[in-house]
């Protein structure tokens, strides 16, 4: 499996013969739409929640160099400090540069998917620092050195037996080489033990953040475990790592939105944790960080704005897009070969490496609407799916055949009675082909299909002529009135 | 530097709306000045509505989902033999923490010599530690707990165990009235600089499932939840 969107097709193919990856994506595409659903009955409101959610972020960030600075000036009034980062560069400049003032050695990380976005963890190892990510999916894939394949189940495509492996060899040196037990809830246990220790000696903590409240600088956490809150209280140091349209303006606009982000990502009402961080200890308290930093990451996201696609900076990472998406349930998340997958990854991606490098993606839809239609944030991502492959097209980055294929059937769409004609021809022509198993085995430019599965044969006759039909008859039945 | 570059960037691209990509006049500030400073609630769905005895019933079934325990008790006075209990049930060490300087340690423990009480900041390993919250809210079971001098956010994250007394009169119905006890609670009517370095929402004890897609207590914060709620 490659690391590079344009490998999406032959990605999709070790996906599907992966058979853990596949187990996984059968319990994505089972599980998490059964649980949300579950979540969401019981809410007679979900639609007017999804709603004033929208609302909160459209206002937001039409306002969003406001917020930012007002975000901004509540941090520093609680004794915290806000760092600007136009690139992933400077954003690992700024991380790198208070580990080193602080003479850190290890860094503990609470889940991120934006210091997955700036490859931080490559980072600090290069700078002799070595970050220890706790959360438990995110510490498994660490230890195999694999990333996440799903945004908030990172290591859903990792079996019992596989964890149990990983955990033999790297808690060898801490917990001995003697047998241990290797059923899940034990497999929990002994992570636990192990992380606990680098919970307490860490020298640096750095977390991500759901919200970032405008209000009263807060950074926001939404957890399970409570590995986030270990991260972010233990160490001397805690630095937020959070991308610019995280912003919220109010703790009640967090609260709305609290309301649909569980629900939509893991089923639940309210996930474990919820933590609200203003600023470093105070002068007063018993424990706690003494510096307080955050990241605030832009990385292209302020291209977004004022285009169709700002709509995309509404989303919360929950992960009901790809829960749903019949492409996503199928190759898994490393096929995309991209930090973000699914239909939010889709979206996202090309924008961060360039259309040129990640065409593939936006290709990879079925334009169902699933996704869209279980968006707490009702992003349309069929539509923006749709304008990147415009652009894709504009840029001649399909092969020729493709574009050969898609100029041809444009010039033959724009004449409807050419158009009509041919295709009764065909309906007829394959009616008669299919013959009286009415199932069609072998069909020219066809074989991706009909090599694993046969096609029904149309019954004869094109939807236009039966369109024309019923209209006549119903318009008979009309005049008989 | 960064910071110009991105507001600028912003900026630009908001001007395709604004028609100017000019920062904000003051005039045009005072309206978002505004809302934050009405903080206004939005739409809150009935199941927030919660209250009273309904809020406080709903509070008990919402920690059962949860997989919290609870019991109720009469006066803070019955809290020395709750948590005697509890840990004895649970074949815990005959152990607890309260936060430094918090005023649980007066709660008249004498009568349970076998207990030890000790104030001040988690072990690693730290057995049970019991704290009292800031409000709770019906709807989703949640226990508000903001950190300060007596209640470091250590203590509701390292125990294995973490006891929670609750008040009936502090049960509300939705995080939303939580945000308004508090505000109250707080000087500076809540605004920055009265935040406290953290408020915890918790719902449950801690959990994963990140192995093998099935779900167990107590990945890293506590394994289990125990509430103690005080009849007013």
């Amino acid at each position: 499996m490659q690391e590079n969107p344009l490998e999406f097709r032959k990605n999709s193919v070790e996906a599907l013969a992966d058979e853990n990856m596949q187990a996984a994506v059968g319990f994505v595409a089972f599980g998490f739409p059964l649980m949300r659903k579950m979540a969401i009955d019981i809410v007679p409101e979900f639609e007017d929640l999804r709603e004033a959610g929208k609302a909160i972020k459209d206002h937001t960030l039409d306002h969003l160099d406001f917020y930012l600075e007002a975000f901004e000036e509540k941090v520093i009034a609680s004794g915290g400090q806000v760092h600007w980062a136009a690139t992933p560069e400077d954003a690992r400049q700024a991380i790198l540069e208070i580990c080193q003032r602080r003479g850190a050695k290890t860094v503990t990380k609470g889940k991120s998917m934006v210091t997955e976005e700036i490859e931080l963890n490559e980072f600090l190892e290069d700078n002799d620092l070595v970050p220890v990510e706790t959360d438990l999916g995110e510490y498994i894939i660490q230890l195999d050195g694999q990333k996440p394949s799903h945004i908030i189940a990172p290591a859903l495509h990792k079996t019992v037996p596989e964890v149990a492996s990983l955990f033999k060899k790297h808690h060898a040196e801490a917990l001995g080489s003697e047998p241990r037990p290797d059923d899940p809830e034990s497999l929990v246990g002994e992570a636990r033990t192990i992380l606990r220790d680098s919970f307490v000696s860490a020298d640096v903590g750095i977390t991500g953040a759901n919200f970032l409240i405008a209000e009263t600088g807060s950074t926001v956490i939404v957890t399970n475990e409570g590995n986030g809150d270990l991260t972010q209280n233990q160490p001397p140091v805690h630095i937020v790592m959070a991308s610019i349209e995280k912003v919220v303006p109010t703790l009640e606009d967090a609260a709305t939105i609290l309301r649909i982000l569980a629900r939509s990502a893991t089923g639940q009402e309210m996930s474990v944790y919820t933590t609200f961080s203003t600023g470093p200890k105070r002068a007063t308290d018993a424990d706690g960080p003494e510096e307080f930093h955050v990241i605030l990451l832009d990385n292209g996201r302020s291209r977004f704005l004022g285009t169709e696609f700002q709509e995309m900076l509404r989303c919360i990472k929950c992960g009901a897009c790809m829960n749903h998406c019949p492409v996503y349930t199928k190759v898994g998340g490393y096929t995309y070969g991209s930090t973000y997958m699914g239909p939010m990854g889709s979206v996202i991606t090309p924008n961060l490496m360039g259309i040129e490098k990640a065409w593939t993606l936006p290709m990879a839809s079925t334009f169902c609407g699933q996704c869209a239609s279980v968006c707490p944030m009702k992003i349309p991502l069929p539509d923006l799916l749709r304008k990147w492959r415009e652009t894709a097209f504009e840029k001649n980055l399909p092969s020729a055949t493709e574009r050969y294929g898609l100029g041809l059937w444009v010039r033959y769409v724009r004449h409807p009675k050419v158009y009509q004609l041919l295709t009764k021809i065909a309906a007829r022509f394959l009616a008669h082909w299919a013959g009286s198993r009415r199932l069609i085995s072998w069909l020219p430019l066809a074989s991706a299909w009909t090599d694993f599965r046969d096609m029904p044969a149309p019954q004869g006759d094109s939807f236009m002529s039966l369109y024309k039909q019923q209209q006549a008859e119903q318009k008979r039945a009309g005049v008989d009135k | 530097m960064s910071k110009q570059t991105i507001l600028a960037n912003v900026r630009s691209g908001l001007a395709k709306r604004r028609g100017s990509d000019r920062p904000l006049t003051a005039q045009e500030c005072a309206p978002l000045q505004a809302r934050l400073e009405d903080h206004v609630a939005n739409l809150i769905p009935e199941i927030g509505k919660a209250e009273q005895s309904a809020a406080i019933d709903k509070f008990l079934e919402k920690l059962d989902v949860l997989k919290a325990t609870t019991e109720r008790l009469d006066s803070e006075a019955d809290v020395p033999a709750a948590v005697t209990r509890f840990l004895k049930d649970n074949n815990q060490p005959n152990s607890v923490l309260v936060g430094p300087g918090n005023r649980l340690k007066d709660l008249g423990w004498d009568n349970h010599p076998l207990l030890e009480v000790r104030e001040g900041l988690p072990e690693t390993r730290e057995p049970t530690s019991i704290t009292h919250v800031l409000s709770a809210i019906a709807e989703t079971g949640t226990l508000m707990i903001a950190s300060g001098e007596t209640v470091p956010p250590s203590i509701l994250f390292l125990p294995e165990n973490h006891i929670a007394i609750v008040h009936e009169s502090q049960i509300v119905g939705n995080l939303e009235a939580a945000w308004e006890v508090f505000r109250e609670a707080q000087t500076d009517n809540g605004h920055a600089g009265a935040m406290p370095r953290s408020v915890n929402l918790i719902s449950g004890p801690s959990r994963t499932g990140d192995i093998g897609a099935t779900m167990f207590m107590g990945a890293h914060g506590p394994k289990r939840l125990h509430v103690l709620v005080i009849r007013d």
